[in-house]
């Protein structure tokens, strides 16, 4: 570990180079010791959890991108560099985090919104395609908050837990989405 | 049918949509999921290097009024160094600031800071002053009583700018807060709404100062995320101007809680309606879209209801014409890319074809004989 960071004291030309090869060895330091333990931890809670995560990265993104967001948000708590109160929780913002973050980066909404929510099988009757639209019309926030709320059941400060928001925020995001669901529901 | 109903039928909706994402994979099939394996030290130096250069490129790069007076290249912002300290160009705030605010002189600019966004001239120098946008000798003075590692003014001739330090602490100055306006997120300046109880100012301001430090991601943002800017406005004169955005809870780099959502959304709900811009209407099937200056557009109370594809007929006074029409947030064609803003103007100065893409939709348009007026559509499903 010293030799590493000799080195790249020793290559730091300037005091960006300087602050970002501290940075590097602060982290990867941190990485040694606390990098082992940090997985088990996060292994432990994902076998617990896998199933439901999966679902809730579906629901944001739909089946065919899930397991891409889900790999995303696993490794980037693994790679988280500080401590970790609460895992399950700290998962569900990761997977939250990089739905957002795969959404904004296509900058492809409509066209990803079909494909997310066209694999319904046509004669499936316990889909309801007005549903369907409606949440393809919603933002990702919405949809997670409608995914933890009707599917997982959760209440409202458990779902702000878990999305690091406030209970004021779920709330807002819920309204504005039992609103889509009400109009959709409504057209028979 | 009833709400236990409706309830039952979107579970299963959801139960079914996400089905084929289980069972989920095991850990190390997804950690290993056709991904190179890197060693950590030079995954940290790529991290790094992205949020360096995206912090530091990327602010040079979106702070308004960046272009200087010709004297450095047009791809870089404005931004002062003092002795290692970066400071960068305040669009926000350069109006909240004039000569009487100004303080003591702390230092003069040294040597231009080229910038030419290609080289090797995003280090920052440590030592001495050194300025993108200012020539060597532009007075650096303290703003009021504010720490100068917050806010510095640079002052040449009757102009006055503004930099703001990222790192330091907006909210530590000592005057008192007795109002805060609530303004557009568009412009800045634009008011919205005002909130001037003393006593929920100074409890805003309370939980404002104790609220936890948390930088903002930029991929956070959804496009239906509402923001808006915050001005208080102090007792010593002046006025700290930051971004709210209010679905994320985030004030400047503070997370705030839902006392300031409350009171800004109670503020917005109550506040006057927005001013009319002459000149332009649109007509559709279920009424007139009136126009607003720019920046006093609100998501929350739109013009005019239309349906996905409706056309529109636009309406216009005497003499004027109109240069461009702009739809924020642009609807993806079928192919998913972003088409140019003419294809929504199918005939110029005609008609009007409503966006595809549901849900609040601001349409922007240049007129000829004013500045630049907005509208707000609420588009629904096509029946």
């Amino acid at each position: 570990m010293s030799e590493r960071a000799d080195r790249l004291r020793s290559a730091a030309a300037g005091p960006w180079l300087s602050f970002l090869s501290e940075c590097v060895i602060r982290l990867s330091s941190r990485w040694d010791h606390e990098g082992v333990r940090r997985k088990e931890q996060v292994e432990a809670c994902y076998e617990e959890h896998a199933d439901a995560l999966s679902r809730f990265a579906a629901a944001l993104v739909g089946s065919n991108d899930a397991q891409d967001v889900l790999s995303v948000a696993v490794l980037n708590v693994l790679r988280t560099g500080s401590e970790i109160d609460n895992v399950p929780a700290y998962l569900y913002r990761s997977v939250h985090r990089a739905a957002l973050h795969h959404w904004r980066a296509t900058r492809r909404r409509g066209r990803r919104e079909r494909v997310v929510w066209e694999p319904t099988p046509a004669d499936d009757h316990t889909v309801d395609p007005r549903i369907v639209d409606a949440l393809g019309a919603m933002s990702p926030r919405q949809r997670a908050v409608v995914h933890l709320s009707y599917w997982e059941d959760l209440t409202t400060a458990t779902i702000a837990e878990r999305l690091g928001v406030s209970v004021g925020t779920v709330k807002r995001h819920r309204t504005r989405a039992h609103a889509k669901l009400k109009e959709a529901l409504a057209n028979e | 049918m009833s709400d236990n109903d409706d309830a039952a039928r979107i579970r299963q909706t959801l139960d079914q949509l996400t089905a084929s994402a289980v069972p989920a994979p095991p850990m190390e099939a997804l950690l290993n999921a056709e991904r190179p394996r890197k060693s950590h030290a030079l995954m940290f130096i790529a991290a790094a290097l992205v949020v360096l250069s995206v912090s530091f490129g990327g602010l040079l790069l979106l702070q308004p009024g960046g272009r200087s007076d010709g004297e450095s290249d047009a791809t870089c912002g404005e931004a002062v160094a003092i002795d290692g300290r970066i400071y960068f160009r305040d669009g926000y705030n350069t109006d909240a600031v004039d000569a009487s605010d100004l303080g003591a002189v702390i230092d003069r600019v040294d040597q231009a800071w080229p910038c030419n966004d290609t080289g090797d001239d995003q280090e920052v120098p440590t030592d001495g002053v050194v300025a993108s946008a200012l020539p060597p000798g532009t007075e650096l003075r303290a703003i009021g009583s504010e720490p100068s590692d917050v806010r510095v003014a640079a002052v040449n001739g009757d102009e006055v700018r503004v930099y703001v330090s990222p790192t330091g602490d907006r909210f530590a100055f000592s005057a008192d807060v007795f109002e805060i306006r609530i303004n557009s997120g568009f412009d800045g300046s634009t008011r919205l709404a005002t909130i001037d109880d003393p006593t929920l100012v100074r409890q805003l301001v309370n939980d404002l100062r104790v609220a936890p430090t948390a930088p903002r991601a930029n991929d956070e943002t959804d496009l239906d995320d509402e923001q808006v800017t915050v001005e208080l406005v102090r007792s010593d004169g002046l006025r700290t101007v930051v971004p709210y955005w209010i679905d994320e809870d985030q004030l400047a780099d503070r997370r705030v809680g839902d006392s300031w959502a409350t009171a800004v959304n109670d503020a917005l709900a109550s506040g006057p309606p927005q001013p009319i811009a002459d000149g332009i209407t649109m007509i559709g099937a279920k009424g007139v879209a009136r126009f607003h200056p720019n920046g006093a557009c609100r998501r929350d109370r739109p013009d005019l209801e239309v349906q996905q594809g409706e056309v529109l007929s636009i309406a216009l006074t005497d003499g004027t014409e109109i240069s461009h029409l702009y739809v924020s947030p642009r609807p993806p064609t079928n192919s998913g890319e972003t088409p140019p803003d003419p294809s929504y103007l199918s005939e110029p100065g005609q008609t009007f074809i409503a966006p595809e893409l549901v849900g609040t939709t601001v349409v922007e348009a240049g007129l000829s004989q004013s500045a630049d007026v907005c509208t707000v559509l609420l588009v629904t499903e096509a029946r």
